[in-house]
């Protein structure tokens, strides 16, 4: 019975302790995602138990606490230090890339087209190298391959891990050493669902730097 | 079973360094196709490459690695042709006591543009004793401008360790980064073209 009344309104995103500006932008970047979701979004700052909440934002900079709508919606922070908070906290100001995955997984949920992964968020950070270091020679042999592996594409850690056979503790040490020199920026991502990347196995070229390194005797 | 062959190239202006860095590495007698300079390059060195430097690494198990410089002169880009099918990747070498050092790697790179795009390569900045960071940083901007991005090390040709690394380096970002084969068909039986 719901879900046939869901197919067809308007999916709604409740910001119950936002300010009527951050609620106007949050407005703006529907208008501007528009052609990128599946379903009509609205966004109000009212918790009204008569309406059905799809999403609910919470501005977790705020020191009052929110009132979040009943029903069970999705509830999101958001923070100008998202890094301070759970993994999966948004950005504020919004920005419309994280914006666009949040809705674009909820809508699919809401209308049950597929079920949330689990109760973690959906987001999760991948990294770019924008630049290689300039003291190259420096940084931990093992550390190139951090950098070889997001060069290319943006990765989340434990895919860089993954592919580097290296653990994922030391992958963000050197991640986060390249963000601290402005060499690597992080994007949001939707987190995927299952492990659907099979990195490939064998390290030939690997074997091969190995061989020529030992023909004139250096390395291990 | 016949062994693997595998090709890395050397690119860049004259007077880089490239066919010394050929020498450091090779165990045959490198092939090279020098003739006495003739043009404004008299200046500046006596002979210079007009086709290709090649030279070969032998490793275990009847694996090679083809090396090959290619001419600096743009006139002579077509040459990588000759190469392109199962490159590893590419090493662009830059003089630093060039005055035009910059202005060289801008050139090699808008000429190969298309190719560096597809295949993992470091620009190795050679003869670098004066001001080589100044000279790498230009280096980065410069190959950033082209809309590429490549590590910059500072090298001298002529020491084989610091070539052999570079390969490592250049096969660490096929590996991890482009990952996967080569451009084109990887590990043929080839002999020079």
């Amino acid at each position: 019975m719901g879900r046939q009344d869901d197919s067809i309104r308007a999916l709604r995103i409740a910001c119950p302790n936002f300010s009527a500006e951050e609620v106007g932008a949050l407005r703006s970047i529907l208008g501007l995602l528009k052609p990128y979701l599946k379903h009509a979004w609205v966004a109000d700052t009212v918790a009204d138990a008569t309406v059905p909440t799809d999403v609910c934002l919470i501005n977790v900079d705020h020191p009052a606490a929110p009132t979040v709508p009943p029903g069970h919606p999705r509830v999101i922070g958001c923070s100008s230090r998202p890094r301070n908070h759970p993994r999966g906290t948004l950005h504020r100001p919004l920005r419309p890339p994280e914006i666009l995955a949040l809705l674009s997984e909820a809508g699919s949920r809401v209308l049950g087209e597929r079920p949330y992964a689990d109760a973690t968020p959906s987001l999760e950070w991948s990294y770019r190298l924008v630049a290689w270091p300039r003291d190259l020679g420096d940084w931990p042999r093992s550390w190139w391959k951090v950098m070889a592996s997001i060069c290319a594409e943006p990765l989340p850690l434990p895919r860089i891990a993954e592919r580097t056979e290296l653990p994922v503790r030391y992958v963000e040490l050197c991640v986060e050493r390249l963000r601290a020199a402005g060499l690597a920026e992080r994007i949001p991502r939707v987190r995927e669902v299952a492990a659907a990347v099979q990195e490939r196995g064998g390290r030939r070229w690997s074997s091969l730097a190995g061989r020529i390194l030992h023909r004139f005797g250096l390395g291990k | 079973m016949m062994g693997e062959v595998h090709k890395i190239v050397f690119m860049g202006a004259p007077g880089s360094g490239k066919t010394t860095c050929i020498r450091a590495l090779s165990e045959i007698d490198p092939v090279s196709t020098d003739v006495p300079c003739t043009d404004e390059l008299r200046d500046l060195k006596e002979t210079t490459t007009v086709a290709l430097d090649y030279g070969e690494l032998q490793l275990d198990g009847d694996s090679r690695v083809l090396l090959y410089g290619l001419p600096g002169q743009e006139r002579f880009s077509y040459m990588f042709e000759v190469v392109r099918a199962g490159l590893l990747g590419a090493i662009v070498l830059v003089d630093a006591t060039s005055g035009d050092a910059v202005e060289e790697l801008s050139r090699t790179l808008a000429c190969h543009r298309g190719d560096l795009r597809k295949m993992p390569f470091i620009v190795a900045l050679n003869k670098s004793e004066q001001a080589a960071d100044a000279i790498a940083e230009r280096c980065r901007e410069t190959v950033r401008e082209h809309g590429l991005m490549a590590p910059v090390m500072t090298v001298d040709a002529r020491r084989r360790e610091d070539i052999a690394h570079l390969i490592e380096l250049l096969l660490v970002i096929l590996e991890f980064g482009f990952g996967f084969e080569p451009n084109g068909e990887p590990g043929r039986t080839e002999g020079l073209a």
